[in-house]
């Protein structure tokens, strides 16, 4: 029982909890914005839009309003959940933001997913500020995470759509709008979703002078996204002579950014350069993260995003290219997909009667639509069932709106003949892609002692399945190594080393990128990966 | 038995079963069947009905029309062998992606269609300059030049469609040589072909062929 006139309001983020006071009868909104962690919420706190959730673990509330009855489920109301501006503090309280989504779209990153330390031990002499934040730049999502470089803890890790999404959803469409006159609003655009980022993860962590501290930014990325956000003239990557090269892509000098994201002087903004142009800095990072160079057996990596990366390592040199896949496995042109947010299936299983199917849902959430790994589930199920024939063919046309999928609970989402076609096309690429660098080094897939797969999938495909649509190759189990958020992990390893972009340049100067449009049948490859069945046995030559 | 032969592998293609649409020819073949009429008889109908269906489907599904198209082309390279004379040719086009583009499905689909026609097919590849078309047009006595670009720019470009008429026009090959276009950029704008001065534009790999076939005829006929 407190026994001061103001309640104390703990607040628990992915690695760490700071303490707000607040007066009784304050909403934990209000309690959160003097701490400026700014909740979603589009109704500007008037119980309207949901937005704002925060889950309760423990302490004392005023009773659920109706806005709250309304909005939430007798389920979630009993597990804790609370609309942030419904809910007033009666006495100390404690809430879990694992969850939380902020007003800039940036949501925290599930800990589960991340591993509490990287892999190797923080340096002792820290330069400058001691925080730190990692950056995975990629088309469709960014990450960041920040870290306290003295003790190597992460303090935060944040995920949001790339803003630029608006220009077009994939790499080659926002190159064209940059050359067409939107550089500037492509760069800006990610640079203030980074601002922002870095404002809620020092909030989250320490509360807001927490951004004081942050001495050193480290950014990965595909070579599209790091020419665009530095403005580099991207007219170069859509000429191909560039495309083998090395392309360079520094940040400005002086305060050009650090001032508007609020960094002290002395804070360095690096950017871990790319490999050429069709192989960025996240594969490196990628590559680090899985000891992929560390063993001398052959495996390969598959990054799979909007643009795809592949690395495949032959125990002495490191292959690899790029697959422009599009973005239906991070739900983008899917009617019924969408990102890892809550409320994404990201597992299907058959369920107990008839046709129904069991759905693993993130945030337990009602079902709103498939992530990628959901996706792979519900093609491969179809298929099982005969729903699907493997040209991707519905074997009865299905009802205007798509095929059901019916799901234990009551709740159903659909999936559409052009859902099943871009399914086909993006598995088809990376397929194609990894078959070509495994024919480029004379490998063949039934030699990979390890198949790393990073990227959007994240720990949460079910194999069996990826392997019957031949989405990936008949590896065992035992052979596939699932790394989620690779490349941030990778990223945080370089920040959290002194001459940490240099551990991504030892990864680069082994590499030997395979231009994509250079690889011989590739569209034969690339037609014969399209049909949903498992990969053939290599021929035997 | 010709019925029955039509019914077996248009089941295969519909599957996009490629080994079983070779199955099926090649089974005729043993039965006696002439690979002229497997060509003419049986793939050319069923691939034109193929495309048709996925025309007309609301939710074209691209995976099945590049499916299709290369089972048809694989299938008629194999029984061109068999052919009691060397086939009567169609015409002749030379084909590549224009400069700084190096997308090259959709020229890859284009020359399945067209090879399944009996059209000759001359791959100039990916990343084509101007010169090399004409010069090649010229070189192979193509009827037509046929150009894909999957990106904006390079489909209005300088070194694209516009580069190529302008080098016709100097030639004077204009009556002898036709230029048609094609790629994602030319579905977006249907008028942007005239824009970068060519005779026609097709829509997908079938529909080239059609369009090919139409502007040969223009160049031979007296």
């Amino acid at each position: 029982m407190a026994t001061s006139a103001e309640c104390a309001l703990t607040v628990c983020a992915a690695d760490s909890r700071f303490v707000t006071r607040a007066a009784p009868g304050a909403s934990l909104r209000d309690a959160l914005l003097q701490e400026r962690v700014f909740l979603r919420a589009s109704c500007s706190g008037r119980g309207i839009c949901g937005g704002c959730r925060v889950r309760v673990r423990s302490g004392s509330l005023s009773p659920a309003t109706n806005a709250e009855r309304t909005l939430l489920t007798a389920a979630l109301l009993d597990d804790g959940w609370r609309l942030a501006c419904q809910a007033k503090l009666v006495d100390d309280a404690e809430l879990d933001c694992t969850d939380l989504a902020m007003s800039s779209g940036w949501t925290a990153l599930g800990s589960a997913e991340l591993p509490q330390r990287p892999l190797l031990k923080a340096t002792a002499a820290v330069q400058g500020p001691p925080l730190g934040l990692a950056v995975d730049l990629g088309t469709t999502h960014i990450r960041v995470s920040l870290w306290d470089r003295r003790n190597g803890q992460r303090l935060s890790a944040l995920t949001t759509r790339n803003p630029q999404s608006g220009y077009g959803s994939d790499v080659l469409s926002r190159l064209e709008a940059a050359a067409g006159g939107a550089a500037h609003q492509l760069s800006a655009s990610v640079l203030a979703a980074l601002g922002s980022a870095l404002g809620d993860a020092s909030a989250l962590a320490f509360g807001a002078a927490a951004i004081d501290h942050v001495g050193r930014c480290v950014i990965v990325g595909n070579t599209a996204m790091l020419l665009l956000l530095t403005q580099n003239p991207s007219a170069r990557l859509l000429d191909p002579v560039n495309w083998r090269n090395r392309i360079s892509c520094q940040p400005p000098d002086g305060s050009e950014w650090r001032a508007p994201w609020g960094l002290p002087d002395r804070a360095v903004v690096e950017i871990a350069q790319p490999l050429s142009g069709f192989i960025g800095s996240d594969l490196l990072a990628c590559v680090l993260v899985s000891r992929l160079m560390e063993h001398d057996v052959p495996a390969l990596l598959i990054d799979v995003g909007t643009n795809t990366e592949l690395a495949l390592w032959d125990g002495n040199r490191l292959w690899v290219t790029s697959s422009p896949g599009g973005p239906a496995f991070e739900g983008v042109g899917i009617s019924c997909g969408m990102a890892g947010d809550p409320g994404a299936v990201y597992r299907l299983q058959p369920g107990e009667s008839g046709d129904e199917l069991k759905a693993a849902v993130i945030g337990d959430r009602i079902a709103v639509g498939l992530c990628g790994s959901g996706l792979v589930d519900a093609v491969a199920l179809l298929r099982a069932r005969g729903v699907l024939r493997p040209s991707g063919r519905f074997n009865a046309a299905p009802r205007p709106g798509g095929y059901p999928l019916k799901l234990a609970g009551g709740s159903e989402l659909s999936i559409e003949p052009g859902d099943i076609d871009a399914f086909q096309r993006g598995k088809a690429a990376i397929a194609a892609s990894a078959q070509a660098l495994l024919t480029e080094a004379g490998m063949r897939w039934e030699h990979l002692h390890k198949l790393h797969l990073c990227g959007v999938f994240g720990q949460h495909l079910q194999l069996d399945n990826a392997r019957a649509v031949g989405l990936i190759p008949g590896l065992p189990d035992d052979r596939v190594a699932m790394h989620s958020h690779a490349a941030l992990r990778g990223c945080e390893e370089a920040l959290l080393e002194r001459d940490g972009c240099r551990l991504l340049e030892t990864v680069a100067e082994r590499c030997r990128p395979l231009n994509p449009a250079h690889i011989e049948h590739f569209e034969d490859l690339f037609i014969d990966h399209l049909r949903l069945q498992p990969w053939p046995p290599s021929e035997v030559n | 038995m010709l019925d029955q032969i039509i019914r077996d592998y248009r089941e295969a293609v519909f599957d996009t079963d490629g080994e079983g649409a070779v199955a099926v020819a090649e089974n005729a073949l043993n039965n006696g069947i002439a690979a002229e009429d497997i060509v003419f008889k049986v793939v050319i109908p069923v691939i034109e009905e193929m495309m048709a269906v996925i025309n007309r489907d609301p939710d074209a599904n691209l995976a099945q029309h590049f499916m299709t198209a290369q089972i048809a082309a694989t299938v008629t390279e194999k029984m061109l062998v068999h052919f009691r004379q060397p086939p009567a040719s169609q015409g002749k086009v030379v084909i590549g992606t224009s400069a700084g583009d190096l997308h090259s499905l959709g020229k890859r689909i284009v020359m399945g269609c067209l090879k399944s026609l009996m059209i000759e097919v001359v791959d100039l590849g990916v990343n084509v300059t101007p010169e090399r078309f004409v010069d090649a047009a010229v070189e192979h006595d193509a009827q037509v030049i046929a150009i894909s670009s999957m990106m904006i720019h390079t489909a209005r470009g300088e070194n694209g469609s516009l580069a190529v008429r302008r080098l016709l026009q100097e030639r004077g090959l204009e009556s002898r040589v036709k230029l048609v276009v094609g790629g994602a950029p030319y579905r977006f704008d249907p008028e942007l072909y005239r824009t970068v001065g060519a005779d026609a534009w097709a829509e997908d790999g079938i529909t080239a062929g059609r369009v090919i076939q139409d502007l040969i005829r223009a160049v031979t006929r007296p």
